[in-house]
């Protein structure tokens, strides 16, 4: 055939590249093959966009290995985990704005990664890092290490929880007042900046007189500096005593606090067994140091912590709306043990989802405790990764009605069950050349305004999909994106900019 | 440097063989390997060290220290200007009637080509054909067997040399801007004299195999690829070699040497939509600064080492005393060290598409 009588091809739309198969079976349509090219509009494509320096300080941060969004009470801000690989510590840093950042708020050696949950302006940081079983890599919390709280203000980060007051008091009847006279056991509860009460203790036995209040002298202060309150405990009045002191049910004495940590008596305290309704009994079952998982999310108002050093499968699920109050006993729901870590939880639609590197799993709370929630398997052959569930604009992980995952199998959506095809239908080829030892680096936004996913891979390179023609596998277009040096980190922030955290390896 | 001449390189012993020689010196510079009656060996030269004489110079050099572009011109010609006996280079002092022998040369990727020597002694100088471009492999072997039971036999040589004409030939490639510093992700641009880069198949940089992806430009007389990311912590010179597709050149070729500066780039960044670059931040040389520090309430306490440095967001370094914890008075004032941030606006790497297959 001539040129004189060759007709042309038009090409009217790009969507795209195809990794998937032979490459003679490229559609038209699609690239066989392209780099850092971004989708404009619905049929045409140009260079992505460029990046800029985001931090105006002397000394930035080099060496990030992960960024969180972190909305505080005021501002949409970031935290920030850099590595010093001379001497294999890890240090996060809170990044408030271009030319603010705090810290390091702390230093562990060996921690190569974190997880994070914003609650009420603080920040609950959870150390972990790789670990190696056979011939696989898993992520699980850093060994003899805890949960941390960040308060948001610059000041170094402290383990979440804490021990009670050690020491001893005094007790004696007071001015004329009223108690159910009897014997009593009196105890003092420390409470945090962040609200958690500490198990009670300096548990003391008392009589207490019927038109007598009661007063108690010598009161221990915290060695915390981050305990704000102190608030009175007792028991109802005891028709026997045993001498175990710990072994009664507490409760908090109304209007019975030291609203300090420095004063040392409390006196003329007067109530009836009938005002003791709130019950403290429950704290002295709590974890007083939280040990560190790879996952924190949050359910109902509950932090729930995964992945510890010696629990891979153990959630820890503490009280709604006491992050740091975790029962060793009823806070606890074990995922059934396979010898892979759980990996990540997500709540949609009311229902907490757990994941296991080839397993989805759920627990709905039921009102009782977490132990007690019943579990329903969802999927026995995919799951996720510890950074695998999108994050959506800057306040949380769910869209609307599902979730975006990384599975061995590609990205999925998830609202209940995960949807086939999945998204990366298109460039299954490229998915499944990854390591999965490597999967721990991926990392997912999705960026709702710009209509456009963003996952780190394992190659510290970047994979980019727009859905603007819509979230289908036949609509996405797919572009890897590439950059001088390794990225590590993906992080969105103030609805649609787009953070990158670039490390030296 | 003349753009052609005439050399010559002499061999040297490289191993014997076979039942063993007894070594006799005679005479200035001359070998004489014995060999007893009854009994086969051979010697093995070859072309080594400080050995090759350009334009009549008596001073040697080595293969590797030839001007670039070093090629040997036409046929060389093997011989032994100072023999001992005849003008031949080898000869046999007690000639036996029943000794045989042969002369074996090795040469090219092709080789070993054989030359039969009869009666041990070669009166003539041979001619090596083709032997040009690989030289500096060039090695002979001489072998002597004997049956007889009379006398010994004596193989004797005398500077043994190779010599014909060479011409200084411009390299095929060459890297453009070879004495400019690069940074990992800078484009390298190498070009051709005769067009042959299409055949480059595979680049390597100090070894390391330049992913595809990372080649921009591959046209008959320029090639551009991305200095790969593998080399950011780099600090060095490397060798870019370029391997042939075995069709318009075989065997790899050395284009050429670069110094990389390592880049340290690390950092937070954010996309900026419109921008049509990547700004980078880059960290050259050191700054030293006097810092005010606001200590908190441990220094009512015994201070430790970690303790403060903790609060640091940067190098640090203590101008002032090392033994600062056994005296410390008064942490306020102290010199830091640290990196000097530069922007630097680069390419965004390579963007590119490849459309599927069009009929």
């Amino acid at each position: 055939m001539s040129v004189r009588d060759h007709s042309g091809l038009p090409l009217e739309k790009f969507n795209g590249l195809w990794k998937r198969g032979d490459v003679d079976t490229t559609p038209r349509d699609h690239f066989s093959d392209c780099n850092n090219i971004d989708y404009i509009a619905q049929s045409t494509f140009g260079t992505r966009p460029g990046i800029a320096i985001s931090q105006d300080v002397l000394v930035p941060l080099s060496n990030i290995k992960r960024i969180y969004n972190y909305p505080t009470q005021s501002a949409n801000t970031l935290i920030v985990l850099t590595y010093n690989y001379d001497t294999g510590y890890g240090s996060i840093h809170h990044v408030v704005d271009a030319n603010t950042v705090y810290g390091p708020l702390l230093s562990i050696k060996g921690m190569t990664d974190f997880a994070f949950v914003p609650y009420a302006g603080r920040a609950y940081i959870s150390p972990f890092s790789d670990y190696v079983n056979g011939d696989l890599t898993f992520q699980k919390g850093l060994a003899n290490e805890f949960l941390y709280v960040y308060d948001g203000l610059g000041n170094r980060a402290r383990k979440a929880a804490g021990s009670g007051l050690s020491g001893a008091m005094t007790v004696a009847n007071g001015a004329a007042g009223h108690t159910d006279p009897g014997q009593h056991i009196f105890g003092f509860v420390s409470q945090t900046v962040s609200g958690y009460n500490a198990p009670p203790t300096i548990l003391t036995s008392f009589i207490t007189a019927a038109a007598s209040s009661v007063s108690f002298g010598s009161i221990p202060t915290s060695g915390d500096p981050n305990v704000v309150k102190r608030l009175l405990v007792a028991t109802k009045v005891l028709p026997t005593f045993n001498g175990d002191l710990s072994g009664y049910q507490f409760f908090f004495v109304p209007n019975a606090i030291i609203n300090n940590n420095t004063d040392t008596f409390l006196n003329n305290i007067s109530f009836y067994d009938a005002d003791l309704l709130a019950d403290a009994s429950a704290l002295l079952d709590n974890y007083t140091s939280i040990p560190a998982g790879a996952s924190l999310t949050l359910y109902h108002n509950r932090l729930c912590l995964a992945a510890t050093a010696t629990d891979i499968s153990l959630i820890l699920v503490s009280k709604a709306g006491e992050p740091e109050a975790i029962n060793q006993i009823t806070g606890l729901i074990v995922v059934p043990l396979d010898g892979n870590p759980i990996t990540n939880e997500q709540e949609m639609r009311d229902v907490l989802y757990v994941f296991k590197r080839s397993k989805t799993t759920s627990f709905t709370d039921n009102d009782g405790d977490p132990s007690s929630w019943p579990e329903v398997v969802i999927d026995n052959s995919l799951g996720t990764c510890v950074h695998g569930i999108a994050t959506v604009l800057d306040s949380g992980s769910s869209t609307v009605d599902f979730l975006l995952i990384a599975t061995y199998q590609g990205i999925s959506q998830f609202n209940g069950k995960y949807v086939t095809p999945e998204l990366s239908w298109k460039i299954e080829d490229l998915w499944k050349q990854l390591d999965r030892n490597k999967f721990g680096n991926i990392q997912i936004i999705n960026a709702p305004i710009q209509k456009e996913i963003y996952i780190i891979l394992p190659t510290s390179q970047m994979l980019m999909g727009n859905y603007a023609n819509g979230m289908d596998w036949k609509s996405m277009r797919w572009s890897p994106w590439s950059f001088r040096m390794g990225i590590n980190t993906v992080a969105i922030q103030n609805i649609d900019d787009i953070i990158l955290g670039a490390d030296i390896n | 440097m003349p753009a052609s001449g005439i050399f010559r390189a002499r061999f040297s012993i490289l191993s014997t063989t076979g039942d063993a020689f007894s070594t006799l010196g005679v005479g200035d510079d001359a070998r004489h390997y014995y060999v007893d009656a009854t009994k086969t060996g051979s010697i093995n030269l070859h072309l080594f060290g400080n050995c090759y004489y350009l334009d009549g110079s008596i001073t040697p050099i080595s293969f590797a220290g030839l001007p670039v572009g070093f090629t040997p011109s036409g046929n060389l010609i093997l011989s032994s200007p100072q023999s001992v006996i005849g003008g031949g280079f080898f000869n046999v002092l007690q000639v036996p009637a029943d000794a045989t022998g042969h002369l074996t040369l090795t040469y090219g990727i092709y080789g070993p080509k054989t030359i039969t020597v009869t009666g041990f002694l070669l009166a003539n100088d041979v001619v090596l054909i083709g032997a040009n471009d690989l030289i500096a492999l060039l090695t002979i072997q001489c072998a002597i067997t004997h049956v007889a039971l009379f006398g010994n036999e004596a193989l004797v040589f005398d500077s043994i040399d190779i010599s014909g004409n060479y011409v200084i030939t411009k390299q095929e490639f060459a890297i453009e801007n070879p004495t400019v510093p690069i940074r990992a992700g800078d484009k390298v641009k190498i070009t051709s004299v005769n067009g042959l880069l299409t055949g480059v198949e595979q680049i390597q940089v100090n070894g390391v195999i330049v992913d595809s992806s990372y080649i921009i430009i591959q046209q008959p007389f320029s090639l551009w690829f991305y200095l790969p990311p593998e080399f950011v912590t780099f600090s060095g010179l490397i060798t870019v070699t370029l391997v042939g597709d075995g069709v318009q050149f075989s065997g790899s070729v050395v284009a050429g040497v670069l110094q990389i500066l390592s880049e340290d780039a690390t950092g937070i960044y954010e996309l900026v939509k419109g921008q049509t670059n990547d700004v980078l931040y880059t960290r050259d040389g050191y700054a030293t600064d006097l810092s005010l520090l606001m200590l908190p309430s441990m220094l009512e306490d015994e201070p430790y080492e970690d303790d403060f440095f903790s609060l640091l967001a940067y190098p640090y370094r203590i101008l002032a005393d090392d033994d600062y914890q056994d005296d410390i008075t008064n942490f306020n004032l102290i010199a830091t060290q640290r990196f000097v941030i530069v922007p630097l606006s680069v390419e965004i790497p390579s963007p590119f598409i490849k459309t599927a297959f069009l009929p």
